[in-house]
Parts: C-alpha cells; sequence; structure tokens
C-alpha cells in the first residue's frame, strides 16, 4: 500500500478532529499504517508557539504538510486535521503531495473567514448524515480511489472447498 | 501496561478440569489458586460456531444472524451457506483492540477464515478449506509458521471419523504440538497486547473417546485400552499450557475458557423419522435404508416442517408465503409452533421416559432474531440425545450416529480460570457468561465497554 494524505477541511473543529479519528481508527482495525495530525495528537510538538493568528494557522497547515509528505513517501497514510480555512495553503499541501492528496471536506456551520474548497475528494457532514455515514462515506471512496485495499472477506467458498468443508463438519458431526 | 494471554480450549469441560483432575494438572491449577475460575454458560446452542464468535463480540447467534454451523440464506428449500468469517460483521475484541493501536496474536480461533487484517496477525481455524488458500494474515507468514510449528502447521484433525483409534490418537497429538510450537515461537519474536490461541484437540477426543472413558456411558467397559486418553491428553495439554506460561512477563495475566463442555451422548433422535410419524413430514417415495434426507425428496405438499441433524436441532417450517411451497397458513404459526414443541418436549426413550428434550424460540432467547432463524431450536433430552437427520433409518432412537461414532454431545458449561488478582473482580461467583469475557477485556484494556454488547465485565 502506499502512502498519502488525507487532509480533512472543515470549519468546526470538534466534528472535523473527531471524524478523523474515527477514519484513523477504522483504518487501523484493518492493519494500516496510519498517522493522525491534528491538533489534537500532535499538539504542542508540532504545533507548539503558534497562535491563532492567519500566519499562525498557515504555519501549522504547512508544518503538518510537510511531515505528512515524509510519511507519504515511506508508504505511511496520514490524516490531517488542522485549522486551515485558506484555501491557498490547502491548494499548496495538494500540490506538494500530488496524487497522494485525498480532501475530506466535513461541512458544518460556517466559520468566519473560512474558505470553503473548490474540488474535494469526499464531501460529507455529521450534522446531515451522522457518524457512521460520514466513515464509510470516506473509506469506500479511498477504496474506490484505491489508496486502501477493501475489506470485505468473501463468505464464498467453491464447490470443491464447499464439499471438502460439508464433509469434514459431517465427520466432526456439526452437521 | 496490562497484556493478556487467552488460551482457548474447545470443549473443556468444568467437570473434568476442575472436579476431577484439577490436581493432576499443576499448570492449570497455578492459575487457578492464583485468580478466579468457574462454569462458563455457553450460548444457546452450545456449539463451536458460534460460541466462540459470541464470545470474542458478547452478542448472541440471534445478533450475529448465524445459529450454527450451515444456515438458511433464503426461505428456499436449498439455501444453506456456511457461516464462516465472511458473515461476521460484529466487531470482535481484536477490532476494537486493534482501533487502539493495541497488537494482536490470534491463532486458532473458530469461524476466522478467511482472515480480515487486523494490527497484528492471525491464522485461521478449521474452516479454512486447505492449506492452499490465504488463511493468516498476513499472507507471508504462512511458511514461518510451518517452520514454527516443526515443518507442518495442522490446522485440524484429518479424517476424524475413524475407527483407527490410534491413528487418531496420533493426529491430535501432532496438531496440539506443532500448534503450541507454532503459536510460542510467534508469543516470544513480539510484545503483543492480547494474544489468544485456541486449540481443538479436546474437543476432537472427546467426541471420539468418551465411551472409554465415562462410566455411564453405555458402551463403557472397564479397564479397556483408551480408558486414559482423555485424561493423559488433559495432562498433556497442561504441560503444554505450561511451556506457554513460562513466556509469560509480569505484566500478563492468563485466561483459560472453553466454548462449552461436554457429556455422555445417549443416543440419537432420528429427528425426520420422528416428523414423517407424527404425519408433519412426507417423502415422495418411500426410503428403505439409511440415507440423508434431501430437500428434494420431500413431498412439500404434504410436509409441515423438517430438521437438521447435529449436537442439537434447528427445525424450519414449510409456511404458506414463506417457503416456495408453504402449507402452513401464517394465520395458524403459533398455533402450530405450539403443538410441535410440545409434542417435541413429550418425546421418550424406549422405556417410555421423557427424555427432557427443550425447544427454544429464537425470538424469545436472542435480542434479535436476525438472518433466517430457525422456527425452533431444539435440544433433544436437553442434549443427551443428538439429533440425527437422515431417514429411512427404521427408528426414532438410534444408537450410532448416522454420520459415524460419536460418544459425547456438548454441555452447556465450558470454563473460565483467570489468574487476576480476585479482589479486582467485581464479584467473584461460580458460574459466568460467555458473553462477559469480550466486555472484560475491553475493561481489562481501558477501553469503554460497547453499549451493544451483552455481557458485564468482571472487573
Amino acid at each position: 500500500m502506499k502512502g498519502f494524505t488525507l487532509w480533512f477541511t472543515g470549519s468546526d473543529r470538534s466534528d472535523r478532529n473527531y471524524l478523523a479519528r474515527m477514519v484513523e481508527e477504522s483504518m487501523l482495525e484493518r492493519g494500516i499504517k496510519v498517522e493522525l495530525l491534528a491538533e489534537e495528537s500532535a499538539g504542542m510538538t508540532l504545533f507548539g508557539g503558534l497562535d491563532e493568528s492567519k500566519e499562525g494557522r498557515e504555519t501549522a497547515a504547512e508544518r503538518a504538510a510537510y511531515v505528512s509528505e515524509l510519511l507519504a513517501r515511506n508508504d505511511v497514510i496520514s490524516i490531517v486535521s488542522v485549522d486551515c480555512p485558506f484555501n491557498e495553503t490547502r491548494e499548496a499541501a495538494r500540490e506538494a503531495l500530488g496524487k497522494k492528496f485525498c480532501e475530506v471536506y466535513a461541512k458544518g456551520a460556517a466559520g468566519e473567514g473560512f474558505e470553503e474548497p473548490a474540488k474535494p475528494e469526499v464531501l460529507v457532514s455529521m450534522e446531515d448524515d451522522g457518524e457512521d455515514k460520514c466513515v464509510t462515506t470516506i473509506i469506500r471512496t479511498l477504496e474506490v480511489l484505491k489508496l486502501i485495499p477493501g475489506d470485505e472477506a468473501s463468505g464464498e467458498y467453491s464447490d470443491d472447498e464447499e464439499e471438502k468443508i460439508t464433509k469434514r463438519l459431517k465427520d466432526l458431526g456439526y452437521i | 501496561m496490562n497484556k493478556l494471554l487467552i488460551i482457548g480450549l474447545d470443549c473443556a469441560a468444568p467437570e473434568l478440569v476442575f472436579d476431577l483432575w484439577l490436581k493432576d494438572l499443576p499448570n492449570l491449577k497455578k492459575l487457578v489458586d492464583k485468580g478466579i475460575h468457574g462454569d462458563l454458560m455457553s450460548t444457546c446452542p452450545p456449539i463451536t460456531v458460534p460460541a466462540w464468535t459470541s464470545m470474542m463480540t458478547s452478542k448472541d447467534p440471534g445478533t450475529l444472524g448465524f445459529y450454527g454451523f450451515r444456515n438458511r440464506k433464503g426461505y428456499g428449500y436449498d439455501e444453506l451457506f456456511f457461516a464462516n468469517n465472511g458473515y461476521v460483521k460484529e466487531k470482535r475484541v481484536w477490532n476494537y483492540l486493534s482501533r487502539k493501536r493495541l497488537r494482536s496474536l490470534v491463532m486458532g480461533v473458530p469461524q476466522t477464515y478467511p482472515p480480515k487484517p487486523l494490527n497484528g496477525m492471525l491464522v485461521a481455524s478449521f474452516l479454512t478449506p486447505n492449506k492452499d488458500v490465504q488463511y493468516t494474515h498476513p499472507d507471508d507468514i504462512k511458511t514461518e509458521l510451518d517452520q514454527a510449528a516443526g515443518g507442518n502447521y495442522v490446522i485440524d484433525v484429518r479424517d476424524f471419523r475413524t475407527e483407527k483409534k490410534d491413528w487418531l490418537i496420533e493426529q491430535v497429538y501432532e496438531m496440539t504440538e506443532a500448534r503450541f510450537k507454532a503459536f510460542n515461537h510467534f508469543y516470544r519474536k513480539e510484545e503483543w497486547d492480547f494474544a489468544m490461541m485456541v486449540e481443538m484437540g479436546i474437543d476432537r477426543l472427546h467426541h471420539a473417546f468418551w465411551r472409554f472413558f465415562d462410566k455411564n456411558h453405555r458402551l463403557y467397559e472397564p479397564g479397556n485400552k483408551y480408558e486414559n486418553v482423555i485424561f493423559d491428553y488433559y495432562k498433556y495439554v497442561d504441560e503444554k499450557i505450561g511451556e506457554t506460561l513460562a513466556l509469560v512477563d509480569d505484566d500478563t495475566t492468563v485466561m483459560v475458557v472453553s466454548d462449552h463442555g461436554a457429556k455422555t451422548m445417549t443416543g440419537a433422535i432420528a429427528i425426520n423419522e420422528w416428523f414423517m410419524k407424527e404425519g408433519y413430514l412426507a417423502l415422495k417415495e418411500p426410503v428403505t435404508k439409511p440415507t440423508k434426507l434431501e430437500t428434494s425428496m420431500i413431498d412439500w405438499s404434504k410436509t409441515k416442517c423438517w430438521g437438521e441433524g447435529g449436537y442439537y436441532s434447528r427445525v424450519f417450517f414449510n409456511v404458506t408465503g414463506r417457503e416456495p411451497e408453504g402449507i402452513i397458513p401464517q394465520e395458524e404459526y403459533d398455533a402450530f409452533r405450539a403443538e410441535v414443541s410440545a409434542k417435541l418436549e413429550a418425546i421418550e426413550d424406549e422405556d417410555g421416559k421423557v427424555i427432557g428434550t427443550k425447544a427454544f424460540k429464537p425470538e424469545e432467547i436472542y435480542k434479535k432474531a436476525g438472518g433466517i432463524p430457525p422456527d425452533l431450536i431444539v435440544y433433544l433430552g436437553n442434549l443427551d440425545w443428538r439429533s440425527a437427520g437422515s431417514v429411512g433409518l427404521d427408528a426414532i432412537h438410534i444408537y450410532e450416529n448416522d454420520t459415524g461414532p460419536d460418544d459425547a454431545n456438548h454441555a452447556e458449561n465450558g470454563i473460565i480460570i483467570w489468574d487476576i488478582d480476585p479482589s479486582k473482580v467485581k464479584e467473584v461467583k461460580d458460574s459466568y457468561s460467555i458473553y462477559d469475557v469480550a466486555p472484560t477485556i475491553m475493561s481489562y484494556f481501558g477501553l469503554d465497554v460497547p453499549e451493544d454488547m451483552i455481557g458485564e465485565s468482571l472487573i
């Protein structure tokens, strides 16, 4: 599996971070190597000394983009969820990562100065769809884009396998 | 950081482990003396599938949507599927642990084929059709698995249904030796938060050798050659457990569990013969020699119900508008079910003594009855008798299994032993529920117990 950056954009920090964490957990459940770069997880280490100003937020996004680029080139997936209301900064990250960039727009109440992304790969709304559907939509999109493998183990046996299993279970007394 | 090792012994019986042989099982005794132990009440039905998955999800068979190995896919007469891992939709504990970056080693847990990814490694169990398929996660550990097992990892005994008893014993020992070797290799290799293995040998030997050991079995002969086969194997497994325990560090507690117990099988009730005798089932042509009942043999215009063979019976009704050629009007369904249940529960042995059959309605015993549930789940003689599905037997009571020799049936109580400090346990009891295992593991790792788990944490 190749590394890539799943970039969460959204004006509602709590929804955005929560969804990012749930998507991270879904990937971990599948044994996928993934790291979350969010204000709440990477905290002071990555974003220390930055304030809420435009410059501070731009720098935070640039740092996250840089680290995620390092991870992606080592085939680790990263999920970025930082307070980045500016299209320009996000587009710079997209440009740097090229095909290894996938943007999720978690649509919420419009924040002051927030610029909606023009072409996110995935658009979800916690308010309209609820958590489970949002997570499923995001994961399914990543599967369709072939960024992550599908999860469904096929339960079907071939005729030959079914015959063998039937015989074995009969021998064992189960059926 | 807390770590947990679970050793699963399919079919290990509390009467044998705790009452009869504990003093001869020094490693299990050490765990018993240090912590808590008791019966572990299994699922209804107490069968490997769904019991282990219920244990690892804390969901009942109805919620899981399967009631045994083979289940109905639809209301057609032949639409059956094998409930392998592809049909397991609920999260097992290692799925939750993976989400929190905790690593798991899972080996031989029933119903894990085909394997699904997790944070860690998994070796699937006996629903694996053969070793050429992908039965591990990750796929590339197969060679190492064989090497670690001493050359050949054995998923399950081959050709179980045999009269070559000595050969079978050899097979079971070979399988167990290989599994413990392989498990110990991987257990030692990495630091696992959660490690679990399930050994099937006890189940296999119970079914094949119970008559030689249980003085209450009608075929028991004192002083027979195989009298100690089961006892010797329990001692051997204890020794193997001792070798694994030697690898355990101070941060790890150890749990030993079984999915159900075992009891003497008195015989089998030929369920479909019985339905025919009661006028509920008719065949297109008479059958005069023992024959597996195929649904194509049934005259549906005169058939109200039929049953499956196995350690218990699943009974299906032929309902108008539901089955393709149903004849029981839907408005009479409840009354018919009550009638059949009462008659089943009144089944007698050949001496005219009621054998104590229990008939369960799925929607009454499960949180929900998902998938296509049987219309009745039946413990013949409360599991003293198994169900034989064949016809042409010319008898209701048969004393050799229609699929070959089998001496033991499953009993509802398995075992649990956990070497945790008893003061940490909410309530030390004699008996626990199979549904309590998963919530206990969640609590042990400091994770919230999901609200839809039906058991309760012991700690």
